[in-house]
């Protein structure tokens, strides 16, 4: 892995259904639930994105925005590739995808699908994953450093 | 009667297992041709609804382009003061027109990319709504409509100012466009329980039950094609339901045919600066230790 030397210029805070990718070192935070969050990362480039998706897969219903893990995943790497990125050199870390149990709205197991969306579709452009934290019960606070790859999770605390 | 043999009674409990399988497969094969026709079905229908956005873009930013050119051209040969001042207000007329277009245009793009980022700050409500109405100005007067907005005073929440403003234009563009002959369109805004609720009402054709859920689709209007009467790419009510959700709030509609519509919205108010909130990485009373990966 190479550590860039240079400077963090950027913090972002990624909210949901949003992706943030740069060519410039930055450090993105994000909170994650029953939600997903893939890393993305060019090791021969040193650059990295990150998504953060709701719900599985788009049904046609509404706009087809990344809140959905399958749209998110693309434009995530359209997004890679825009800086000169070959899907040979990324790899990804995914993480979230916790169950919030006793949820009586019908969206049981969203974290696991998720989880599997993301795991699919990154097998089926053929980028590996290198690292994750997913499933469980409890949320994680992430922070991912696109230069380095780094990505430091913590969990909520179960009250 | 006749005694069956250990053989026969197995040959046939696997025969009747056999059958069972079979009629599995059989209504699995059947509920995924069902699924293939279902997305069949919306992939047809984005496809209808695309060429009829790039349809709808000819016309409706092509037109107001066009006119904008010509209007500034003629503009330059003028020496009466009268007239130019009557040429310039309808350049910006066509220009406010074809802004509020684009605007909303390059908002669906922002959330279709990801990039829509959220700026909390303290908006005051009223100079909100009153700066949309300000913008819309040349379709009230073109339609003749009056506006009755009432707001709670003084007041003033915190959200993103610029996603508000656009929910708001939207909802009250769509109003002036459909409130028929009775020209009111009634504009109302106050605090309810923790949440900000804005309503937008007209007294116009109202929508049927049916198609509520649809109006939120992209590209929905009540008429397309050639048939099509009301201006708009049918973006507006979609945008709305979008920004709405990345604000964690809901949209209502209440609708009935001959009485009108009201659509109103409910949204919380947003953290201030997340990152440097409770929630900050740092946060030992929230999360465990960290772990690197």
């Amino acid at each position: 892995m190479r550590i860039s030397p240079k400077v963090i210029l950027i913090e972002h805070f990624l909210y949901p259904s949003a992706i943030f990718a740069s060519y410039e070192p930055a450090r993105v935070q994000t909170i994650l639930g029953s939600c997903v969050a893939v890393c993305l990362y060019d090791t021969l480039l040193g650059v990295g994105g990150i998504n953060h998706f709701m719900l599985p897969c788009w049904t046609g219903q509404g706009m087809p925005s990344p809140k959905y893990g399958d749209i998110a995943i693309k434009k995530l790497i359209e997004k890679m590739s825009a800086f000169g990125s070959l899907k040979q050199n990324i790899v990804a870390k995914i993480f979230g995808g916790a169950e919030q149990l006793g949820r009586a709205d019908g969206s049981y197991n969203i974290g696991s699908r998720n989880v599997s969306v993301a795991e699919n579709i990154l097998a089926a452009e053929g980028i590996s994953i290198v690292a994750r934290s997913t499933g469980g019960v409890t949320g994680r606070n992430i922070v991912f450093y696109t230069h380095s790859n780094k990505v430091l999770v913590k969990a909520l605390k179960s009250t | 009667m006749q005694t069956l043999s250990t053989e026969d009674l197995l040959t046939e409990l696997a025969f009747r297992l056999n059958q069972n399988r079979t009629a599995d497969v059989q209504l699995r094969i059947q509920s995924l041709e069902e699924e293939v026709y279902r997305l069949g079905k919306l992939l047809r229908e984005a496809e209808n609804g695309k060429s009829q956005f790039l349809s709808n873009v000819r016309n409706e930013v092509n037109n107001p382009l066009a006119a904008i050119i010509g209007l500034a051209a003629s503009i330059t040969g003028l020496t009466s003061e009268e007239k130019i001042r009557h040429m310039s207000m309808l350049v910006e007329k066509q220009a406010a027109d074809l802004n509020f277009q684009m605007c909303n245009i390059i908002k669906a793009a922002e959330i279709e990319a990801g990039e829509l980022v959220k700026n909390p700050s303290l908006a005051d409500i009223e100079s909100l709504i009153q700066s949309q109405l300000q913008r819309l100005r040349h379709r009230i007067e073109n339609a003749g409509v009056s506006i009755e907005v009432t707001i709670e005073d003084q007041l003033t929440f915190r959200t993103d100012a610029n996603i508000l403003e656009i929910i708001c234009i939207n909802l009250i563009a769509n109003a002036i466009e459909y409130c028929g002959r009775q020209k009111i369109v009634m504009v109302a805004a106050r605090r309810h329980m923790r949440l900000l609720r804005i309503s937008v009402r007209d007294f116009g054709t109202g929508i049927e039950p049916q198609v509520h859920a649809e109006l939120f689709q992209r590209f929905q209007q009540g008429e397309t094609g050639l048939r099509k009467s009301h201006a708009g790419h049918g973006l507006g009510l979609c945008l709305v339901k979008e920004l709405v959700t990345q604000l964690d709030g809901r949209v209502e509609i209440h609708s009935t045919p001959g009485q009108g519509t009201m659509i109103n919205i409910f949204i919380p108010e947003l953290e201030a600066g997340i990152c440097d909130s409770q929630l900050s990485f740092g946060n030992e009373l929230l999360f465990t230790d960290g772990e690197a990966f």
